[in-house]
């Protein structure tokens, strides 16, 4: 009987374990870990162009490349995504 | 028995493994879906503003009881569709910095605590509009919003220079392989022509803009470190300008480079 109680204890202090760390790390909001991404598709906002690291490109090579960061350097003078959207946040309920 | 405990520690197990798998999994929205969350929810917001304004005009008209009553209404729904866009727009630069993160050379996590930060203020801000129960109150709130409202802004503004910046200068590292490149490629020349000459002097006149664009960056990275405490929105256009002329002139060498290659085709 007793070795049962003990069995029945330690499955629920396993559990009440987890549970704790899962509860630590939902509110620790200074760990890193919490806050950072998971993995995601690429923006278009950013540069995608990786030249080839090939010290001697030739011709078409160099124009590819050239022209795969012209496109970057396109789409980063056009979004503007990130401006934050204005509210109206006097309602003029007091006065 | 033994087989009775076994199978009941699997079973919390696995139940603790699916509850935290999809509570992660429900805060991985891309930024694309978020921006589309952010335009409806904004839209959402647009529309609840003249049915506000209505019932605002009715209520300052007659001052009746059912006026203010229904101004109250209009008021909480447009909190509430105001709590609904602030949050698309906060979780929005939240996945594009992490998007950005992954890309770029950015490395810093301030910004992520901070905007988690604000993700919870809004939630327990969004439960209080429910229960507000006079205009008085959703004046206050309203207020509230705004003040967090301008520190989520500034995040924006800071979020937007760092992929701005970053942006720039992983293009700006990208062209200085090209002109390495290039420059082996022309060294490689050993005819006089002169239109070899000709794509050497081009050459070497596209390059002396090299220094300049590097100091429009670092001009740009000196006005972001101050976002922290500075005006956002005037420091933000200094990055802006900034960055903008290092563009165009990153866009100069390209098209120089171009026509050098195009030249000795």
């Amino acid at each position: 009987m007793i070795k049962k109680l003990l069995m029945i204890l330690l499955v629920f202090a396993f559990i009440g374990g987890i549970l704790f760390l899962l509860y630590v790390g939902k509110n620790k909001m200074h760990a890193p870990s919490i806050s950072l991404p998971v993995p995601i598709s690429q923006p278009t906002s950013v540069p995608e162009a990786s030249p080839s690291a090939t010290p001697n490109g030739s011709i078409v090579e160099m124009e590819n490349d050239l022209k795969l960061i012209g496109n970057d350097l396109q789409k980063i003078k056009e979004d503007t995504r990130l401006n934050p959207p204005a509210f109206l946040f006097d309602l003029g309920l007091t006065k | 028995m033994k087989k009775f405990y076994v199978f009941i520690f699997l079973f919390f197990s696995l139940a603790l493994f699916l509850l935290y798998t999809k509570s992660t999994l429900a805060q991985s929205k891309t930024s694309t879906e978020n921006y589309q969350e952010l335009l409806q929810n904004y839209r959402s917001y647009q529309d609840a503003i003249t049915p506000f304004n209505t019932k605002k005009s009715r209520y300052l008209t007659y001052g009746t009881v059912d006026t203010q009553a229904e101004l109250l209404d209009a008021s909480k729904n447009l909190l509430n569709v105001e709590t609904r866009a602030i949050t698309s727009y906060t979780s929005f630069i939240k996945s594009l910095l992490a998007e950005a993160t992954q890309i770029l050379q950015y490395r810093d996590t301030v910004l992520y605590i901070k905007l988690d930060d604000e993700l919870s203020s809004l939630n327990i801000a969004g439960g209080k509009v429910g229960t507000l129960s006079s205009l008085s109150e959703a004046e206050t709130l309203s207020a509230d919003f705004s003040d967090q409202y301008k520190k989520i802004s500034r995040i924006g503004y800071q979020i937007k220079s760092i992929v701005e910046i970053e942006s720039v200068k992983k293009i700006f590292a990208n062209l200085q392989v090209e002109k390495n490149k290039l420059e082996n490629f022309l060294n490689e020349q050993t005819g006089s022509t002169s239109q070899i000459l000709a794509a050497k002097e081009k050459f070497s006149t596209l390059n002396q803009d090299f220094g300049r664009i590097s100091d429009l960056i670092s001009q740009a990275e000196t006005s972001q470190k101050k976002l922290e405490n500075g005006d956002p929105i005037g420091l933000t256009q200094e990055i802006w300008k900034n960055l903008n002329e290092a563009k165009a002139v990153i866009g100069q060498i390209i098209t120089g480079y171009q026509n050098i290659i195009f030249s000795l085709k």
